[in-house]
């Protein structure tokens, strides 16, 4: 640290009232045979002074109103979220007793109709595995990075359609509330 | 009810308790309350309007979804001004610039300083405010942080160490750096610049 920085770190002390008042004339007389330090000194005491009487910025915006609005479009998107998500959790966790049950009605109705089920279960089953296998072998030649290009490329694609469906259909949802409106005027 | 207690405005913790369950007006009326100190940080912090509003109806929404997390015996400007100074914070790392920091800029050294500042010089042409913001925009968010909390909220340093999540040396330090770095920035300013557009300083 050289003369000048010390004297700078001693202004420093002293404009967060750590030095007596008196320290200001010995540092403004230390500094005085260096032109440049006396006057980052006497700059430094002028941003001193210039923060300290700075004004608020005011705003004519009134952010009760659009900050209401955007908690309630917030909320109205997480509901539809977790909406879409547990229909398609139901979705899901009814798929196998549906297929028991029409399994048995068409059983009952008409006995070959299980039996050609089953087969062609049994073919789509083979073809996909048949689609997996070359998958795999053209996966096991293929570069990491293009691996790692394609799941992201693929990810951020599910992704974008499903930000996209639920931005569509929540601004309407939210334009259509009575609630909104009540709350703006 | 009596009258004079139903027609009583709710105060700031009635507001905060009510919003803490869900009361979206209790919570605007505590929006209002404090929009202004909250839209000055940001403004302070981004130093662009339209960011600064941004800034502080996120700053907003963020308190709203996280109020069951803060104490009503506590300052709710001190808590909000916290989310905003983060948030604010974040935005500006978020710009990708290069704060490149002036100490280790050799040319600020070798700037030839005037050998004597004019207090009373251009000191009428200028908003004094405006070129304070543009200074300040020039540091970077982790100075700038501890300077608008010091100067326009009067927070002590142990406030500014707590809402920063540092030492209360590292504010000083941080603050005389900040300091250090605007008084280069008004000197260069005098050495590179003709007349017109000098900085005024005044009398000290």
């Amino acid at each position: 640290m050289n003369d000048c920085d010390a004297i700078l770190q001693r202004l420093s002390q002293y404009l967060d009232n750590q030095l007596p008042e008196t320290e200001l004339s010995a540092l403004r007389q230390e500094a005085a045979p260096r032109p440049e330090c006396l006057a980052m000194l006497d700059a430094m005491l002028w941003v001193h002074r210039s923060l300290e009487t700075a004004p608020m910025v005011e705003t004519s915006r009134d952010f009760s109103v659009s900050v209401t609005h955007e908690l309630i479009w917030r909320q109205r998107r997480d509901k539809i979220l977790l909406g879409g998500i547990l229909t398609l959790a139901v979705l899901i966790a009814l798929t196998p007793l549906l297929l028991v049950v029409w399994g048995g009605l068409a059983a009952a109705l008409e006995p070959g109709l299980i039996q050609n089920a089953l087969s062609w279960a049994v073919s789509l089953i083979s073809d996909a595995a048949t689609y997996a296998v070359a998958a795999l072998t053209l996966l096991r030649h293929m570069p990491q990075w293009a691996i790692v290009s394609i799941s992201t490329f693929l990810s951020l694609s599910f992704l974008l359609l499903a930000l996209t469906l639920v931005m569509q259909k929540a601004p309407e949802q939210l334009m259509a509330s009575p609630e909104i409106h009540r709350q703006t005027a | 009810m009596n009258n004079a207690t139903a027609s009583s405005p709710p105060s700031e913790r009635e507001c905060l308790l009510s919003a803490q369950k869900g009361d979206q007006q209790a919570f605007a009326q505590i929006v209002q309350s404090y929009q202004r100190p909250v839209y000055n940080l940001c403004y302070r912090m981004l130093g662009n309007q339209q960011e600064a509003e941004d800034a502080t109806q996120e700053t907003f929404i963020r308190a709203y979804t996280n109020l069951d997390r803060f104490n009503p015996d506590r300052k709710f400007i001190n808590w909000v001004l916290t989310i905003a100074s983060n948030h604010c914070v974040d935005r500006l790392r978020k710009r990708r610039i290069n704060w490149s920091s002036l100490e280790d800029d050799p040319y600020v050294e070798k700037i030839p300083m005037p050998e004597s500042i004019d207090p009373h010089r251009n000191a009428e042409r200028r908003e004094t405010s405006d070129q304070m913001q543009q200074w300040l925009d020039q540091l970077s968010p982790d100075y700038r942080t501890p300077v608008v909390l010091l100067y326009w909220y009067g927070y002590s340093y142990e406030e500014i160490a707590e809402t920063m999540g540092i030492s209360v040396p590292a504010v000083k330090s941080r603050l005389h750096r900040a300091r250090k770095q605007m008084a280069k920035l008004i000197t260069q300013s005098q050495s590179s610049r003709p007349l017109a557009t000098e900085v005024p300083i005044p009398a000290l």
